[in-house]
């Protein structure tokens, strides 16, 4: 399966419980802490990053220098709630994903995965293009515009958490939402015409 | 979603929600995984000599915290170093006052013994010509409020000491009113026994009571020409106020 909707985590850490235990763990620098604070967020992370990159082998660098990154910075978590905990990785992946499209060190590409039996080749080629073009719009946008944008249509965050963990309120959020979509459209609107 | 979106956008939206999901590869993940228990294991051994200074500071604004922290501590200190004992007068003055101002309200202060300190320096600063008339004025209120409280007690031993610095501020008194410069001929010669203003009589009285710092009853050295001569005549206080001459002297 090329796209995998099952594969978001959230299974082995569901109980809050075990997700704060998992916190103090890896604060403690213990490797099985932060085991199963990678299996818990490293989908979400790397979905961040192929929302904004759109290359796979660039948002799988990314992904990996976010929870590098995190490592050093974890002692400053203080809240360890599920939604606090995985804002503060898309925002450590926010940044990774500035630096890594300013440095400019790898051309974008599809990385089609076609290894996948009974999959059309063309139907994901297809795709993929759409995508590109979503990702290519969204360059007119604000970086805080794109940052709600994927966490409303690729994390399918609730407009009351992207407002929570952005501190923002959720007219806020709402209406940034609105505007972002409506430049997405009028950018995207002249090239469906061409 | 709460608003509508065309189809077409949102067909594109699905398009790019579904190509942002897909699934990374394993051999990356396992890559990542390794790297993070690599920068786990790499932290561990790091030292954390430096914790009592972990501020919340991000990383890029530590050293700029750092500093600006450093700096801030450095300056008010060196303020408060240059202003503890300032010269009346002097723009530091102020952090001068505010120290004596704490000093008297520290618990279990002796606000006695505070006031004659206080009124001591400016003794000190107005023998030193340092803003005589600011310091003398500054000693007399130290005295004012030192007498203030001493008179509830006849017996404290700090009496001898008031009783000093008085005489002393009678003295500076008179030794600056014997500097002034005398007034422009006028054609009448005051008489000696006519001109009954505060700063002649306190002038006379204080050369007096340098003589004798410790006399007797009748003669002991009081504050009362220097600070109430010009408001209320001198020692003629109407009982409004405390008065050295209406106190009961320890010898009493």
């Amino acid at each position: 399966m090329i796209f995998d909707e099952s594969n978001r985590g959230g299974a082995n850490l569901a109980d809050t419980h075990r997700l704060t235990q998992a916190v103090e763990a890896a604060q403690r620098g213990e490797a099985h802490g932060w085991t199963a604070l990678f299996e818990r967020f490293y989908p979400d992370v790397h979905a961040y990053a192929l929302a904004r990159l759109g290359d796979l082998t660039a948002a799988e660098d990314v992904t990996q220098d976010v929870f590098v990154a995190a490592v050093t910075s974890i002692k400053t978590l203080r809240d360890r709630r599920e939604p606090a905990v995985q804002a503060w990785f898309l925002h450590i992946c926010r940044y990774k994903v500035v630096d890594h499209i300013r440095r400019g060190s790898r051309q974008r590409g599809l990385a089609l995965d076609t290894t996948h039996p009974g999959v059309d080749p063309g139907a994901i080629a297809e795709v993929n293009l759409e995508a590109d073009r979503v990702r290519a719009a969204m360059a007119h946008l604000t970086e805080d515009q794109r940052d709600i944008l994927i966490r409303r249509f690729v994390l399918d965050q609730s407009l009351e958490d992207v407002a929570a963990t952005t501190r923002r309120t959720v007219g806020a959020v709402k209406s940034m939402q609105h505007r972002a979509l409506e430049a997405v459209r009028r950018a995207l609107s002249p090239k469906r015409a061409a | 979603m709460t608003d509508w979106i065309e189809p077409q956008l949102s067909a594109s939206l699905d398009a790019w929600r579904l190509s942002s999901r897909r699934t990374p590869r394993r051999h990356a993940v396992e890559r990542a995984h390794d790297a993070m228990l690599e920068a786990v294991l790499v932290e561990s051994r790091r030292p954390h000599a430096r914790r009592f200074l972990s501020f919340s500071f991000r990383p890029r604004f530590r050293h700029a915290g750092l500093i600006a922290t450093t700096a801030t501590i450095v300056a008010a200190a060196s303020v408060a170093a240059a202003g503890w004992n300032a010269a009346p007068g002097s723009a530091l003055f102020v952090v001068r006052a505010a120290r004596q101002g704490v000093m008297l309200k520290l618990p279990g202060a002796d606000d006695i013994a505070l006031h004659l300190e206080f009124a001591e320096q400016s003794l000190a600063d107005a023998t030193g010509h340092v803003n005589p008339a600011q310091s003398l004025a500054d000693a007399t209120t130290e005295l004012h409020a030192a007498f203030t409280e001493l008179s509830v007690d006849p017996s404290s031993p700090l009496w001898p000491r008031y009783k000093l610095d008085a005489a002393t501020l009678l003295s500076e008194e008179g030794d600056v009113e014997s500097e002034r410069p005398s007034p422009a001929p006028t054609g009448e010669t005051p008489g000696p026994t006519g001109d009954d203003s505060p700063s002649s009589s306190a002038s006379e009285r204080g050369d007096d009571e340098t003589a004798r710092p410790t006399a007797g009853h009748d003669s002991a050295p009081s504050p009362t020409g220097s600070w109430s001569g010009g408001n209320d005549g001198g020692g003629s206080d109407d009982g409004g106020s405390p008065s050295p001459g209406q106190t009961p002297h320890p010898d009493d």
